[in-house]
């Protein structure tokens, strides 16, 4: 026997005492706990809401870079938070430095009783032993069991209040009701759907709650990903005969939670990634990050959107050991020298646990704290920190507003730059109001019609993404009645994304042409 | 019919006179406007301008407040693309007028275009430059959706919230 077989025996005691899933969640490294990376991200996946918060209908497809525009009071912000609490509910880490899975822990506790025990328990039977077949090729993929997927459902739809909840978290929502579009007779319902397949329909009426959800035929146990956490389990309570029901129960919900860490990502890809939202209001909060979190920590839970607690827990959590953790820090350094002309820094504060920003000028020796700054240096701050220390390929970044106290030609780098983050693998998801962003924008998909067709070199230096890449949505409607979204198309002819701003410039236009022409009339012509 | 209308309307021949703005699905709606009017079909043979000569779609002149108005209508069905090429136009519309009205009248000027696409900021810039000139009369034109009310255009002034 292999001494590390041996030491897995040698714990079994252990086990038995700390429980399965908490050795289990200990033992393992945060370098193969990387879940979703082998997970491509599932194409044509749409996020369907009705009746949900001032949003009567919409129907969005999630694309790497996805941008929400359209008048205030019309949903924008609220479609982003639910986007961001959908990742936080599926996609929550145990803690920082791993990416270990909460949900599949909760979805198999020690409460889960098996819709059909024995086949469970064949069908793990059956799996361990094609894991452990004889001349299985490296890379071998084992397609689901029914028994298997069936009880993954169960357990996924019983986390309905938990979805909800989340919702009400990251929205700042208090009472269960308030999801609910005022007027809406049958409810508010969140489904995200493939192929016309529901993989998951939240349905929620009053304080009630109810989540349907589907796992797609098409998942897959890849044998590398699950053999060493399934090898320990057959070393521990499931493996042994002498074991007593209560353990060997616990060891198939054990593997059931290895299985689902395996599945789920595939089936609910990219909803497994991290996403880090950046709120509308970040250049107050990342002036007054101390003030506000020390505020929280004297008064407790506060009635703050989970989306702004969130973004200051990352905030406070920043260190500066954690350098380059985010995977772009080129992109932040870029930020830093093209738009702000001078670094944003991480250093200890003397204040026990939180760290202190500032900003240094290029050429300054002196540092200047962030409160001290411009605002757009406030605004672009948290962008450049988060790039450099937090977000990762595959990580959603959900920004609000980022044309907030740029300038028009800031506005457009940074969406270039942006861009570019996405064709490096990270997902964006923004809210706008900026005609520039837009522009810019609508030039970085046009550009990737030249992608390898141009003569001069300097295209392919550019950013382009393609049409399939980017989603632009419009929301519009009257609060009374909610607000409808719809895709806007790339005008071909314009080169624009037409998001209705055309009548405030005709507006604007007409009004000094009137101008014009009563001045011209006063003269007397 | 006021007695400027009535001049104009009298030299128009037969077959360059229309009843509506409309074409290649663009228009300005005329409703509210008065009956008393004469539109022009630009495209027509019998319009006194060179044949290679630019021109815009139509010619509109008609009463308001017992005042004449003479209203070049470029249509574009998508957006303003080249402003020199519907300048040209506009302007081979107020020649004509030029031509049709009699000689010594009182009336208002506003050029017109219409047109169907989100334009960007730098188009609304370009347009800020454009003048049109009838008989010492300097106009920057009024500009609409297609489908846009005509009236509109004409009532608004320096204070209008439009």
């Amino acid at each position: 026997m292999p001494a590390s077989a041996r030491g897995r025996i040698e714990s079994v005691d252990r086990v038995q005492h700390a429980g399965l899933s908490t050795l289990l969640a200990t033992r393992l490294t945060p370098e193969n706990r990387i879940l979703s990376d082998d997970a491509t991200p599932r194409k044509g996946l749409e996020l369907e809401v009705a009746d949900f918060g001032p949003i009567a209908e919409a129907t969005v497809e999630l694309r790497p870079l996805t941008v929400f525009i359209g008048p205030s009071n019309t949903g924008k912000s609220w479609l982003a938070m639910l986007i961001y609490a959908l990742h936080r509910f599926m996609g929550g880490a145990l803690g920082t430095g791993t990416r270990r899975l909460v949900l599949p822990g909760r979805m198999f506790d020690t409460r889960t009783k098996f819709a059909s025990d024995e086949a469970v328990h064949r069908a793990i039977d059956e799996l361990v032993k094609a894991l452990y077949r004889r001349g299985a090729p490296p890379g071998e993929e084992i397609p689901l069991a029914n028994a298997v997927a069936e009880e993954m459902r169960l357990a996924l739809a019983r986390q309905a209040e938990d979805l909800r909840d989340e919702f009400r978290r990251s929205l700042g929502v208090v009472e269960p009701e308030e999801l609910v579009r005022r007027g809406s007779e049958g409810g508010a319902t969140v489904v995200l759907r493939q192929d016309a397949l529901d993989l998951l329909a939240l349905r929620l009426l009053g304080t009630q709650a109810k989540l349907d959800v589907a796992i797609a035929n098409d998942a897959r146990i890849r044998k590398e990903a699950v053999r060493d956490d399934l090898s320990y389990l057959l070393s521990t309570a499931y493996g042994t005969d002498q074991r007593d029901e209560e353990s060997r129960d616990a060891g198939y919900r054990d593997a059931l939670r290895v299985l689902a860490e395996q599945v789920l990502p595939q089936v609910f890809n990219p909803f497994f990634r991290q996403a880090f939202y950046l709120p509308a209001g970040r250049t107050g909060v990342v002036e007054a990050y101390r003030e506000i979190f020390g505020g929280m920590a004297e008064t407790g839970p506060t009635l703050l959107p989970g989306v702004l607690t969130d973004f200051l827990r990352r905030l406070i959590e920043m260190s500066p050991a954690r350098n380059g953790n985010g995977g772009f820090d080129e992109v932040a350094g870029r930020i830093e020298r093209e738009m702000l002309g001078g670094g944003i820094r991480v250093a200890p504060s003397p204040v026990a646990g939180f760290p202190k920003f500032g900003y240094r000028p290029d050429g300054w020796r002196e540092e200047l704290p962030l409160t001290n700054s411009s605002s757009a240096v406030s605004e672009l701050a948290p962008v450049v920190l988060f790039l450099r220390h937090v977000v990762a390929p595959g990580d959603v970044l959900i920004v609000e507003e980022p044309e907030a106290h740029l300038h028009p030609a800031a506005q457009v780098k940074l969406t270039r730059l942006l861009a570019g983050t996405v064709q490096a693998g990270l997902r964006v998801v923004m809210t706008t109001h900026s005609e520039w962003i837009l522009e810019a924008l609508a030039n970085v998909v046009r550009r990737s019609a030249l992608a390898g067709g141009s003569s001069d070199g300097k295209v392919e230096q550019a950013v382009a993404l393609r049409p399939s890449d980017v989603g632009a949505w419009l929301f519009t409607g009257k609060q009374s009645a909610g607000s409808v979204v719809a895709e806007l198309e790339l005008d071909d002819e314009t080169g624009l994304f037409p998001a209705g701003y055309g009548p405030v410039s005709e507006a604007l236009y007409n009004e000094g042409a009137g101008i014009f022409n009563q001045i011209q009339r006063a003269k007397g012509e | 019919m006021s007695e400027v209308v009535a001049a104009f309307a009298a030299n128009v021949p037969p077959p360059c006179r229309a009843s509506c703005c409309e074409r290649h699905g663009c228009g300005v709606d005329l409703r509210g406007c008065s009956d008393r009017r004469a539109i022009v079909d630009m495209d027509r043979l019998a319009i006194p301008l060179r044949a290679d000569q630019p021109r815009c779609d139509y010619l509109y002149v008609g009463e308001k407040d017992d005042a004449a108005w003479v209203v070049p209508i470029e249509l574009k069905s998508g957006t303003i693309g080249n402003v020199n090429e519907v300048l040209r136009q506009l302007e081979g519309g107020a020649l004509t007028a030029d031509v049709w009205l009699p000689a010594e009248c009182e009336f208002d000027f506003l050029p017109v275009v219409a047109h169907g696409k989100d334009m960007p900021k730098r188009a609304w810039e370009r347009l800020r430059r454009l003048r049109v000139r009838l008989r010492g009369k300097e106009r920057s034109p009024g500009i609409t959706r297609c489908g846009g009310l005509l009236l509109a255009l004409l009532a608004a002034g320096p204070t209008s919230d439009a």
